[in-house]
C-alpha cells in the first residue's frame, strides 16, 4: 500500500540502527501508525530537521503491517516551537494518542481536533479549554463518550446549580448525601464542558477533575509518563506558562 | 527454540543490545561458541573488567576510570567553563572538533516526557553540586537540537537563569558549506530567528 503526501504528525521519534529513526505517526486518513525513516539521522538527510513533534506535516509512505517505510516528508508552513509548559501540554496530547488509540483505526475528526489544540498551545495563553476539548472528543472518540447534559438515573436534563456525581460508565446522576461513590461536580460544569465554552473558574476545575478521573480510568495500568515529568520539571523550576 | 538453557540465556542477553532482534541475537550466539570461542572469552573478560572499573567522573558524570577523568583533570583546561551535553558519544564529537578548551557535564540523556524520563533521572541534581564546588563562570548548553534536547535547554535555562552564571546555547542554523537553495525549511527559518548582530550603529 502506498500513501502520498498524507497530512500527519509525529508523535514520537527514536533511534533505530546507526542512521535511521523509528517514528509513530498520527495520520488523517490513517489515523495512528510506526514507520520507519530509512538514513533520517544521516548528516546528509534533509528529513530530520523535519520530523519533530507538533508540527504539521505531509507525509508519504508505503507498506503495511507494524512499519511502514516513510517515502517523503514535506513541512506545511513555516516551522515553529513550543515553550514553557505549552511544551509539556503538548507532550500529554501524544502520550493520550499514542495510549489510547489503536494502530490504524482511523480518526479524521479527532485528528483535526489535534491540529487545532496544537495550534491553540502555539500562540494562545488559555491552553486548558483546549486540553478540555481534545479529552472529551478523545474519550469519545474510543467509544467512551461522556454524558454530559442529562441524569442516567431520571432521564430529566441536567440542572446548572445541582450537585451531580458522575459515575464511570454510567455518567451522571443527581448526588444524594448517603451514597458518594462517584465524581462530585455542579451540572453547570458538565453542560460548560458539553458546549465547549467555559465561564468561571470553577466550570473549568471540574471539568478538568472530570476528564483527568475518566482519562485515569482507561490508562489504569500505568499512570501518564509525560504528566510525571511535568511534574518532575515544575516541582525544579517555574516554568512560563506562555 | 534452542535446546540448551544456556544458550537461550546468551541469545536472551544478546537482544538488550540497542537495535539486536532475536534473529541477530541467535546468530551472534551460535557464532561465538561454534566458531569464535577466543573471541567470546575476550568479550567476556573485556565486559567484566569495563563493569568493574568504570564508573562515573566525580565532576563532569562522564564514564571513567579514575574518580577525576583525565579531561577534568587536565590542568590545560578552563575549569571555570562547562559544556552540559546529553551523551558521552555527544563530548567527543565536541573533543574531535578541537576548538573547546573547557570542561564537560554529561547528563546521560534528555527530558523525555513520552519515555517518562525526567530531571529527576538525569544527573541534574550533580551538575548543580559541581557548579557551587567548582566555581563555574559560564555554562554552554549543548544539548541536542531535538525536541527532547530543546526540552531540556529550556528546563536548564529555567534551572540556572536565577544565578551567578553566563548562559549560552550552541548555534543553529546553516551548516558549514551549506547551501540555502538545499537547506530544510525549518533550519533555514531557525537560521534567520537566530542570526547574528556584525555591527553597532
Amino acid at each position: 500500500m502506498r500513501v502520498l503526501s498524507q497530512a500527519a504528525f509525529v508523535l514520537h521519534a527514536r533511534p533505530y540502527r546507526e542512521t535511521s529513526l523509528i517514528l509513530e505517526i498520527f495520520s488523517h486518513d490513517h489515523g495512528r501508525l510506526g514507520a520507519i525513516a530509512k538514513g533520517a539521522r544521516n548528516p546528509k538527510s534533509r528529513q530530520r530537521a523535519l520530523l519533530l513533534p507538533f508540527t504539521p506535516l505531509l507525509l508519504s509512505w508505503s507498506g503495511k503491517g507494524e512499519l511502514a517505510l516513510l517515502t517523503g516528508v514535506e513541512a506545511v508552513g513555516p516551522a515553529r516551537e513550543l515553550s514553557g509548559q505549552n511544551r509539556y501540554a503538548a507532550y500529554y496530547l501524544n502520550e493520550l494518542i499514542l495510549r489510547l488509540l489503536h494502530r490504524h483505526d482511523a480518526h479524521p475528526e479527532l485528528f483535526d481536533c489535534y491540529a487545532a489544540t496544537l495550534a491553540k498551545l502555539h500562540d494562545d495563553d488559555s491552553i486548558q479549554d483546549g486540553l478540555r476539548i481534545f479529552e472529551k472528543r478523545l474519550l469519545a472518540g474510543i467509544g467512551y463518550a461522556m454524558i454530559l447534559d442529562h441524569d442516567t438515573v431520571s432521564g430529566q436534563p441536567l440542572e446548572p446549580e445541582r450537585l451531580y456525581q458522575y459515575l464511570p460508565e454510567r455518567g451522571p446522576e443527581l448526588s444524594t448525601n448517603n451514597r458518594m461513590t462517584g465524581h462530585c461536580l455542579l451540572g453547570r460544569s458538565m453542560l460548560e464542558l458539553d458546549r465547549e465554552h467555559f465561564s468561571s473558574a470553577r466550570s473549568r476545575h471540574e471539568a478538568r477533575r472530570l476528564t483527568r478521573f475518566l482519562i485515569d480510568k482507561q490508562t489504569v495500568e500505568r499512570s501518564l509518563r509525560s504528566r510525571q515529568v511535568f511534574h518532575q520539571v515544575i516541582s525544579a523550576v517555574d516554568l512560563p506558562t506562555t | 527454540m534452542s535446546s540448551s538453557q544456556a544458550i537461550e540465556a546468551l541469545r536472551e542477553a544478546f537482544t538488550r543490545l540497542p537495535g539486536i532482534g532475536p534473529k541477530s541475537a541467535q546468530r551472534m550466539a551460535y557464532h561465538l561458541l561454534e566458531r569464535d570461542r577466543n573471541a567470546a572469552q575476550s568479550i567476556a573478560d573485556a565486559l567484566q573488567h569495563a563493569l568493574d572499573t568504570i564508573k562515573h567522573c566525580r565532576r563532569c558524570n562522564n564514564l571513567s576510570e579514575t574518580e577525576l577523568c583525565s579531561l577534568c583533570a587536565s590542568p590545560k583546561r578552563k575549569h571555570g567553563l562547562l559544556c552540559v551535553v546529553e551523551t558521552p558519544a555527544d563530548l567527543e564529537s565536541i573533543e574531535m572538533a578541537g576548538s573547546y578548551n573547557g570542561c564537560y557535564f554529561v547528563l546521560m540523556g534528555a527530558i523525555s516526557p513520552l519515555d517518562g524520563i525526567g530531571p529527576d533521572n538525569l544527573g541534574v541534581d550533580r551538575l548543580l553540586k559541581v557548579i557551587d564546588e567548582f566555581d563555574i563562570e559560564e555554562i554552554i548548553i549543548a544539548t541536542n537540537l531535538t525536541a527532547e534536547g530543546e526540552t531540556t535547554a529550556e528546563f536548564l535555562t529555567e534551572l540556572l537563569s536565577g544565578r551567578d552564571i553566563t548562559l549560552s546555547r550552541i548555534a543553529r542554523g546553516v551548516p558549514v558549506g551549506g547551501e540555502l537553495e538545499y537547506i530544510d525549511r525549518n533550519t533555514v527559518a531557525r537560521a534567520i530567528n537566530d542570526r547574528q548582530t556584525l555591527n553597532k550603529p
